[in-house]
């Protein structure tokens, strides 16, 4: 009797495992992905997420794309022709290329679609395209941009949503639809949104390169926790998760069905001192470049990228990663030094100095700013935490409204968003207010320097002046970690930290 | 009975409208620009100035929520400011999910909880008492979220018995539907089974001493069906109360085991909502969840007059 009953147990216990081993086989050339937020509007003109970013690689081809190494590849554009004086600019575009709904991408489209990024009035990328005063379709393959300025980092912007192509059929049809629905010009095609669950795409037959497409179908599914990220990929049921935490990456590591995928990235989280924007600026930090640079010397960037993110993240002082072609390897880290940050203070006619530190209440910027009022008290700094929720944050940040932040910038391509953004005196990111004419000059100079060479002396000298002043302490750039099971080959990492999934296919 | 349902259903309507009012005024009073929140990285101050003036929030509050009690009553939730999804069909998507979490969930307090419950009563002051008050305790003090990893680990990373999350709708398969909602709602009914059991236990010791379980000892009636025949039906009557007004904490309360288990129930809609000041998601939520809060306590009314018989008159 006992037998029996144990037997019924067994046989209904095997049922659930097989039915539950279906679900998590289910479909064999389906690359289900896990990722950490939920995407805004999916049209490229109105994104500001990354996740966005990160799910319209598979959706919306773009002019022109990076390489791991960051250089300028062609992707819709097939070559391009600056003009002698820096002011315009012909784009080749790739023949036989169509949209989802299958209409054609031509020089049209791309008038079309510049001029209305330009024009939307929600549109986000007003600013990266801001050099652009006219488009004209020259033939069906050849449209020429006029700038108002000589400007090179105009590649690097069509390299991410400004460079995106939607249909335009599509977006005067179905305008308030387009965002909810896209279509593009990608290598998969929009298939459902599910809010905060899951994005479904299929693979585009009609895509320009589509023998290089492994997948029929993508699954993008929204996992918050990094750790539950993680063990979904563990047991089965996702192939990729991306961003995985630091933390996990040793469990990544020891297990023999995963396979870590990791890449240097273009962000830095940066130490952003109130230099000149109302009242929060008159403070001992605030007026005093001397003061900066005793508090950069307080603190050991490598202690807190071991302790907060355990040393898998990039300790450095520079806002442009190592990773780009710009970075200036002659001005290393200092190493800290207790003596001549107390040194420094006294200097300046103190012993104590007070700072009140404001940040996002999410757990690195936590664990980071404990860690630097604990290291900065050896010297002689009363750091006060000011841990704020992100929306209240953000705004305070934006009107100026701190003593001291610890800002997460995600970075570009070209050196010139970063550093216009946060150095020039009219900066969108400049919310700290500091102003140097010297620098905004060889910025100007920089953004209409053909020359690669000569450009990264410009930054070399942009980067002395900001490293001098230290409105700004750059502490570290975050890298990309990506979880795949071993059965998905053909992983490239970007500094983007996008997933492109050309070329990605399922191995044996 | 029509006396107290047409009474309650009369008070249903103000109260939802009082609900949404305290909302609506309450998420205007955070800190934080909801046009900030969605510019963007870049914050171009002229997409700013334009999104305050596309979503209204330049107006003053009364106007606002009159604009949005209009489109409303036309049956428009309005659209997510975030990612420019309607709205009502976000929440005809997730309510279901969170209300089949929150059922399953009871069941698997009720079955847990009430046999548990009936044991320690039964065994008062023996080590099976001791046993379910350590179950008791232990179901209402481990935090959803630590279980949940936890039980991934064992059932879906080292064994491959289980999904380790995700949902599948009932009309895609019924049986992978229910797989994907077994560690959850044991998750989420873990707590309410302790409550349960608590209340169970304690009813039932109250109703082992009242004077018909007394009568019907002295007349051989079996102790078993003293138990079950006599006993448990009274206990139960606050059970049933309890059970309802549980399940609405369990819609509100499924927030955390939605985000460990990636279920894509409405609980995770309002936090974001909150957080990227999607005001009109938040509203959303906050009205259907405080909806189905008062109709289960209106089906605990009515529930309780059906059992006891003393409240018909």
């Amino acid at each position: 009797m006992k037998g029996i009953r144990m037997k019924r147990i067994g046989t209904a216990l095997a049922a659930i495992v097989m039915i539950g081993s279906g679900l998590v086989s289910a479909g064999a050339a389906t690359l289900r992905v896990g990722i950490q937020d939920d995407p805004d509007a999916l049209d490229p003109a109105l994104s500001g997420t990354y996740t966005g970013r990160f799910v319209f690689a598979a959706l919306c081809d773009k002019l022109v794309d990076i390489s791991p190494d960051l250089k300028i590849v062609p992707q819709l554009a097939e070559s391009w022709d600056w003009a002698a004086d820096g002011k315009s600019i012909t784009f080749t575009l790739r023949k036989n290329v169509t949209f989802h709904d299958g209409t054609a991408f031509d020089a049209a489209a791309v008038k079309f679609n510049i001029e209305r990024m330009k024009t939307m009035p929600d549109s986000k990328r007003k600013a990266e395209l801001a050099p652009i005063v006219s488009v004209e379709a020259l033939a069906a393959d050849k449209v020429k941009f006029t700038l108002s300025e000589p400007f090179v980092p105009l590649l690097a912007n069509l390299s991410d949503r400004a460079g995106m192509m939607v249909s335009p059929k599509a977006a005067t049809e179905k305008a308030g639809e387009l965002a909810a629905a896209p279509v593009c010009a990608g290598p998969y095609q929009f298939v459902e949104r599910k809010s905060r669950d899951l994005i479904r795409v299929k693979k585009y037959p009609g895509y320009w390169n589509a023998g290089a497409v492994g997948y029929d179908e993508v699954v993008y599914y929204y996992v918050p926790d990094s750790t539950v990220r993680l063990s979904r990929v563990r047991a089965g049921d996702l192939e990729l998760a991306e961003r995985v935490a630091p933390t996990d990456l040793k469990t990544v590591r020891d297990d023999p069905n995963l396979t870590l995928h990791s890449g240097q990235g273009l962000a830095v989280s940066h130490l952003m001192f109130n230099v000149g924007a109302g009242a929060k600026a008159d403070t001992p930090l605030g007026k005093n470049a001397t003061l900066r640079q005793a508090f950069e010397l307080a603190i050991d960037r490598n202690v807190i990228n071991r302790v907060a993110f355990n040393g898998e993240f990039l300790a450095d002082n520079q806002m442009i990663p190592p990773s780009s072609p710009f970075y200036d390897s002659a001005h290393k880290a200092p190493a800290r030094d207790v003596a001549k940050a107390k040194a420094l203070i006294a200097a300046a006619g103190m012993t104590r100095v007070p700072v009140e530190l404001q940040y996002e209440n999410a757990a690195g910027d936590s664990r980071v700013a404990q860690i630097m009022q604990s290291m900065a008290a050896e010297a002689g700094f009363d750091v006060k935490l000011l841990p704020m929720e992100t929306t209240t944050a953000i705004e305070r940040y934006l009107n100026g409204n701190f003593e001291a932040y610890i800002g997460n910038w995600s970075g570009r391509a070209d050196p010139d968003p970063t550093l216009v953004a946060f150095f020039s005196c009219a900066g969108s990111q400049n919310v700290n207010k500091y102003c140097n004419k010297d620098l905004d000059a060889i910025l100007t100079q920089a953004r209409g320097e053909a020359d690669e060479a000569k450009r990264k002396a410009l930054y070399a000298k942009a980067t002395d002046i900001y490293l001098s002043a230290l409105s700004s302490i750059p502490l570290y750039h975050p890298n990309w970690f990506f979880a795949a099971r071993k059965s998905v080959g053909g992983i490239v990492m970007v500094p983007d930290g996008l997933l492109r999934l050309v070329g990605v296919k399922p191995v044996n | 009975m029509k006396t107290l349902l047409l009474r309650r259903l009369a008070v249903l309507l103000p109260t939802l409208l009082l609900v949404s009012m305290m909302v609506f005024g309450l998420q205007k009073l955070l800190p934080g620009d909801p046009a900030l929140a969605l510019a963007g990285e870049e914050r171009n101050p002229e997409v700013i100035e334009y999104l305050r003036h596309k979503y209204r929030f330049n107006e003053p509050i009364p106007v606002q929520y009159g604009i949005w009690l209009k489109a409303l009553v036309h049956g428009d939730f309005g659209t997510s400011v975030r990612t420019r999804l309607p709205i009502g069909t976000m929440l005809a998507e997730k309510l279901p999910v969170t209300i089949e979490l929150a059922i399953l969930s009871m069941l698997v307090a009720l079955f847990v909880g009430v046999p548990i419950g009936i044991v320690a009563a039964l065994g008062r002051g023996t080590p099976l008492d001791y046993g379910a008050s350590l179950f008791g305790l232990a179901g209402l003090s481990i935090p959803h979220f630590w279980l949940g990893i936890m039980m991934i680990l064992l059932f879906s990373v080292n064994l491959g018995w289980l999904p380790a999350g995700g949902f599948v709708p009932p009309s895609e398969s019924i049986g992978r539907n229910l797989i994907s909602m077994l560690m959850p709602a044991l998750v989420l009914g873990t707590g309410t089974a302790a409550i349960m059991m608590r209340h169970v236990r304690g009813a039932m010791i109250e109703a082992m001493k009242q004077d018909y379980v007394r009568t019907a000892r002295a007349k051989g009636v079996r102790e078993r069906t003293i138990v079950l025949r006599h006993a448990l039906p009274n206990a139960l009557i606050p059970v049933v109360t309890l059970g309802t007004l549980q399940f609405g904490e369990l819609l509100a309360g499924a927030v955390l085991t939605e985000q460990v288990f990636s279920i894509p129930g409405f609980g995770k809609m309002v936090v974001d909502g909150v957080f990227s000041r999607d005001y009109a998601v938040v509203q959303a939520v906050v009205l259907c969840t405080a909806a189905v809060f008062l109709l289960m306590s209106l089906i605990a009314d009515v529930a309780y007059v059906l059992l006891n018989p003393r409240l018909r008159s």
